[in-house]
This record gives structure tokens, C-alpha cells and sequence, in this order.
């Protein structure tokens, strides 16, 4: 090592950084109860029913179409995780199919908290129209206000997303109610979700750009259509 | 039975393969501490570089199926946490450069007041010529000589190869003295 090179080590000595927090102690209490198991090879790509880290999954946005539950397994035993969230790369998405929304039957405002099994939350004013559908256990409620859209159905309780995302995405975590949140920019997803049943479903994000997905208590919501991430934070943070 | 034998570190990835906890704990443990310390150099704050080591090291608990037991772990574990170091900067809108900040050198590591101001001066006429090195050379200027990783450890960490990071040190390194030979 030359002279520089060891001034060079000098100078890092020397720099002002923070002793390091105990965080082998921190994460252990963190990790999922199991790993994604290692990669075993079979002889087709069918996957098995009991799937690796499902346990953790709230919802995945996902690559692939609606019909894409192999995939997404696939997939899920190939996550990495942040705190809640987990997110996997993949090189493209596919162009989301359409323009038709499929949001259910159109139902009167006032009816929207209480057109499902659950309660829905409400923005205190601004919708435009409500809707309920029923092709997810517990029903799913969908509220359009200006250019954005609501979706609210029942999920798990784990307090986890999955969530796959494009390269070029961005990923912003954020937080809804105090609960950790995800904002993706820049690509349009699938959502896949556990439902009330603990099964993998699928959900199309309805419009393409920027989702905010987050958890609130039981229930998954999702805001599309935002221009901006404040645009959806005010907006989620009305819900009541 | 405890065995009074250290596992060894490729026994430990197996075992944490597997889903022991226990032995990812112990796996990580020694690199924590580097790990924070890149975290930190990138994102120039603690709590985003705890943030950044801590979700590395779940992200790597989560894709250890895709670790080779035989492999260097501390380099993989590393190129995880400085990815997310990375993302995190980028996302909160920063550019990727250096957080460097001279501690105040105690007085005792100093014969005398005047060593401990020369000392001070040369180091901070180093740090701002590494400051004004391009974005990619301070990663790897950091990576070698402030976090301490060997060339190899380098490339793999910041997602390089080999070759780009000897000639980006050579690069950084001609470029240093330039900048050091012009500032008096």
C-alpha cells in the first residue's frame, strides 16, 4: 500500500461515523418464521400447494397476468424482503390489458361502507361513484374520487407486502395511519394478495402509473392513479 | 449436546439455510458492524444507515437459498446492504455521493497541538479531494480504503467487476494526487 493509499486509511479512521446498533438483535426477531427454501430442482414447474414464504404474504404486485398464481409462487420463493414489504425485480412487466376497469356493480355512495363484509373506509367527501364486487372473498369496494381510484377489500392480518415491481420502479416506503406503506412509481403492476381465506388472488391495478398500497387493520388498500405521492397520501390519510 | 467447536461459516449458511435462526444471527453477526459502516458512508445518516443494515440482513435471510455455502458470505451480505444504502439515497432524492465528516480527533492521539491541527489540515484536504472525485470513484475509494474490503470484497459489494475496480482506484487515485498536488 502506497503512501496515499494509507492516508487514505488514515482519513477513514478518522471519519466521523456512528458506532454501529446492535442489529443482529434487532433483525432476528424480524425474520420470518422460515427462509425462502433453496431453489430444488423439478421436473416440472408445477408448484407445490404449500408454498415457502405465502405465511408472510399480505399482497404482491405482481408481472404477471391475473392467471399468474405459478408465477408468483415462483416468484415469492425468490423475494428479499424490506421491514414489511418485499419486493422482487423482474426485467418487464407486461402492458396491462385494456381499459376497462372491472370494478363491480355501481352502487349508491351512501351504500359503499356497508355494500361488504367489511366496513369500508371513506374519503369525507369527493366521490364520484362507488362499487362493489364480489369476485374476492369478503367482496371488494372500489370508490373513484377525481382521477383517483379506491380499492378496499379484506386481507390477512400478517403485516406484510409483497410486492413486485418493474426495474425502473420506484419504490418509496412510506406510512398511512402509522402503518408502513409502499408508493411504486413508474410502471404499471398486478396486485396478487392473500384474501380472507389465507389464498393467493389476483387483483389488475386499474390504472396505470403510481399505487399506494398499505394495510389498515384487516383490510388492503390501494390508491391508483395518483400524480404524485402526496396526491395519494392526502387522500389515504382521509380515509375514515 | 453443545459442540465446543466454532461452526464453521459455511456450516452456518447451511444451518441458516435450513431456517435456523440462530445460526443467520451468528452467520451476520461479524459483518454487522462494516456493514453499518458502508451504510452510513452512503446514506450519511444513522438512522438510515441502521434502517439500510437492517433490511439488508432481512433481505439476505430471505434470498439465502440463492447463497452458495462455499462462496465468501461477508461480500454478498455487503452487496445487499450497500444496495439498499444506494436505493435509500436515491429514493429520498440525493445524489450518490460520500457523507464524509472529519471526527474531532482527540487531543490525546497528539503529541501537541500543532501535530493534532497538521494532522487535521492533511486529513481534510484528503477528504475534500476524494469529495471531489466522480460519484462512482468516491464508492470505491470508500469501499477499499474507509470500509476496509479488499478489491475483491470491492467488486462484489458494488456490483463490479474486477477490472473496473482496479481501474477506478488507478483512476481515483492519479485523480487525488492531482488534486492534492494542486492544492497547497
Amino acid at each position: 500500500m502506497n503512501e496515499l493509499e494509507q492516508q487514505l486509511v488514515d482519513l477513514g479512521s478518522a471519519l466521523e461515523i456512528p458506532d454501529a446498533p446492535d442489529l443482529v438483535a434487532a433483525v432476528r426477531d424480524r425474520l420470518p418464521s422460515r427462509p425462502a427454501r433453496r431453489r430444488v430442482r423439478r421436473p416440472a414447474p408445477r408448484v407445490r400447494r404449500r408454498t415457502v414464504v405465502l405465511g408472510i404474504a399480505l399482497a404482491v404486485l405482481l408481472a404477471g397476468t391475473a392467471a399468474a398464481i405459478p408465477p408468483v409462487r415462483h416468484a415469492i420463493e425468490r423475494v428479499f424482503g424490506i421491514n414489511g414489504a418485499v419486493v422482487e425485480r423482474v426485467p418487464a412487466l407486461p402492458a396491462t390489458s385494456g381499459t376497462t376497469l372491472h370494478l363491480g356493480r355501481r352502487i349508491p355512495v351512501s351504500d359503499a361502507r356497508h355494500a361488504a363484509s367489511f366496513t369500508a373506509l371513506l374519503p369525507p367527501s369527493g366521490i364520484s361513484a362507488a362499487y362493489v364486487a364480489n369476485d374476492v372473498a369478503g367482496g371488494r369496494i372500489s370508490l373513484t374520487s377525481g382521477r383517483l381510484l379506491v380499492i378496499e377489500f379484506r386481507g390477512t392480518s400478517q403485516p406484510f407486502i409483497l410486492k413486485m415491481i418493474a426495474v425502473g420502479t420506484r419504490v418509496v416506503r412510506t406510512r398511512v395511519g402509522g402503518q408502513p406503506a409502499a408508493y411504486l412509481e413508474g410502471a404499471p403492476h398486478d396486485v396478487v394478495f392473500l384474501d380472507a381465506n389465507g389464498q393467493p388472488s389476483t387483483d389488475k391495478v386499474r390504472l396505470a402509473g403510481n399505487v399506494l398500497l398499505w394495510q389498515r387493520g384487516p383490510l388492503t388498500l390501494r390508491i391508483e392513479g395518483a400524480r404524485s405521492l402526496s396526491d395519494a397520501l392526502a387522500l389515504a390519510r382521509s380515509l375514515r | 449436546m453443545v459442540s465446543s467447536r466454532q461452526p464453521t461459516e459455511s456450516g452456518l449458511v447451511e444451518a441458516a439455510q435450513s431456517g435456523d435462526k440462530d445460526a443467520f444471527a451468528a452467520l451476520v453477526a461479524p459483518h454487522a458492524p462494516v456493514a453499518f459502516r458502508a451504510a452510513y458512508l452512503i446514506t450519511g445518516s444513522a438512522a438510515d444507515a441502521q434502517d439500510a443494515a437492517q433490511e439488508g440482513l432481512v433481505k439476505a435471510w430471505l434470498a439465502l437459498h440463492r447463497f452458495r455455502a462455499d462462496a465468501p458470505f461477508r461480500p454478498w451480505l455487503l452487496q445487499i446492504v450497500v444496495n439498499e444504502a444506494r436505493n435509500r439515497r436515491r429514493s429520498a432524492g440525493r445524489q450518490e455521493r460520500l457523507a464524509l465528516r472529519l471526527a474531532l480527533a482527540p487531543e490525546e492521539t497528539a503529541p501537541a497541538a500543532e501535530g493534532v491541527a497538521l494532522v487535521g489540515e492533511r486529513r481534510a484536504r484528503l477528504m475534500a479531494a476524494v469529495e471531489s472525485l466522480r460519484e462512482d470513484d468516491q464508492l470505491v475509494i470508500a469501499a477499499r480504503y474507509f470500509v476496509g474490503l479488499s478489491e475483491a470484497e470491492t467488486a462484489a459489494a458494488l456490483s463490479l467487476r474486477p477490472g473496473t475496480v482496479k481501474s477506478r482506484l488507478s483512476r481515483a487515485l492519479a485523480r487525488l494526487r492531482e488534486v492534492l498536488g494542486e492544492t497547497p
